[in-house]
């Protein structure tokens, strides 16, 4: 179970960092977020009290969800205003 | 009878892990934008069959309520709103960059976070009741509440911030 975590966890930054598109990277944070919460979970069985590691794990997904909901009113607005997803695309500070 | 409920346990971990790879690796690979989404879906459903295996029923539902219900629902709105499908310009096409510099970064991070987890002693797992919904709920209210309100709070400004910022200017 804990291999499984690690191996969601490396293709989730696949994700993020080759895919062009905003939202896909978004998807790859998810993918991270769900691996972590796994092996929190898996190592939380370790321990006397199991009812701190739950709550963590509820907590790391409200977090997530909050996240995703300012980040996706971001990626609307950035592409109202750059008619484009693309990261390479939004590089204006750079230049 | 033992070993038999064991070995069927090990199997359906297998089978759920696979699942959750996959659903992964077809994010990575999918050539549109909303198959990914399903991709990810797929994936989000197998993380929550594998919760099942860490004696975690409340977590599990709240895998499923908050990310397949909630966040994957969101990034369909986001995908669908977001796109004119009259628009044929490729916008929902995605194409993958640097792939094999992100591989080789892929493949070295899950060799050593496979190699330091196979490094972890566990401990023999005592026999131990999971704690029932009951407890769960006491503790959130005794032990854990201020992170309760620190969340009840960070989730209603994330709700209004995320108004704030979707909403069309003037």
């Amino acid at each position: 179970m804990l291999f499984t975590a690690a191996i969601v966890f490396a293709i989730g930054l696949a994700v993020v960092i080759t895919k062009k598109n905003l939202i896909l990277m978004l998807i790859g944070v998810e993918l991270m977020f769900n691996a972590v919460n796994i092996n929190l979970l898996v190592f939380g069985n370790q321990f006397p009290n199991k009812a701190d590691a739950q709550w963590m794990a509820v907590f790391v997904m409200l977090v997530a969800a909050a996240e995703v909901a300012i980040g996706l009113a971001i990626i609307l607005k950035i592409r109202e205003h750059f008619k484009s997803l693309d990261p390479e695309d939004i590089a204006e500070l750079k230049d | 009878m033992e070993i038999l409920l064991k070995n069927i346990e090990t199997i359906a971990i297998c089978i759920f892990a696979a699942l959750t790879v996959s659903g992964a690796l077809y994010v990575l690979f999918a050539k549109q934008i909303f198959y990914a989404a399903i991709g990810f879906l797929i994936s989000l459903l197998g993380v929550a069959a594998l919760m099942v295996f860490t004696d975690s029923e409340f977590v599990v539902a709240s895998q499923i309520v908050i990310y397949v219900g909630g966040i994957l629902v969101l990034l369909l709105f986001g995908i669908v709103l977001g796109n004119n499908p009259k628009a044929k310009d490729g916008s929902l096409e995605i194409e993958n960059r640097e792939f094999w510099m992100s591989a080789c970064i892929v493949l070295v991070v899950s060799f050593l976070l496979v190699f330091l987890l196979s490094q972890i002693k566990m401990k023999e797992q005592t026999v131990q009741l999971a704690p029932t919904v009951k407890q769960l709920g006491l503790s959130l209210v005794s032990s854990y509440s201020i992170a309760l309100e620190l969340l009840g709070f960070l989730l209603l400004l994330a709700l209004v911030a995320a108004t704030f910022i979707a909403k069309k200017d003037d």
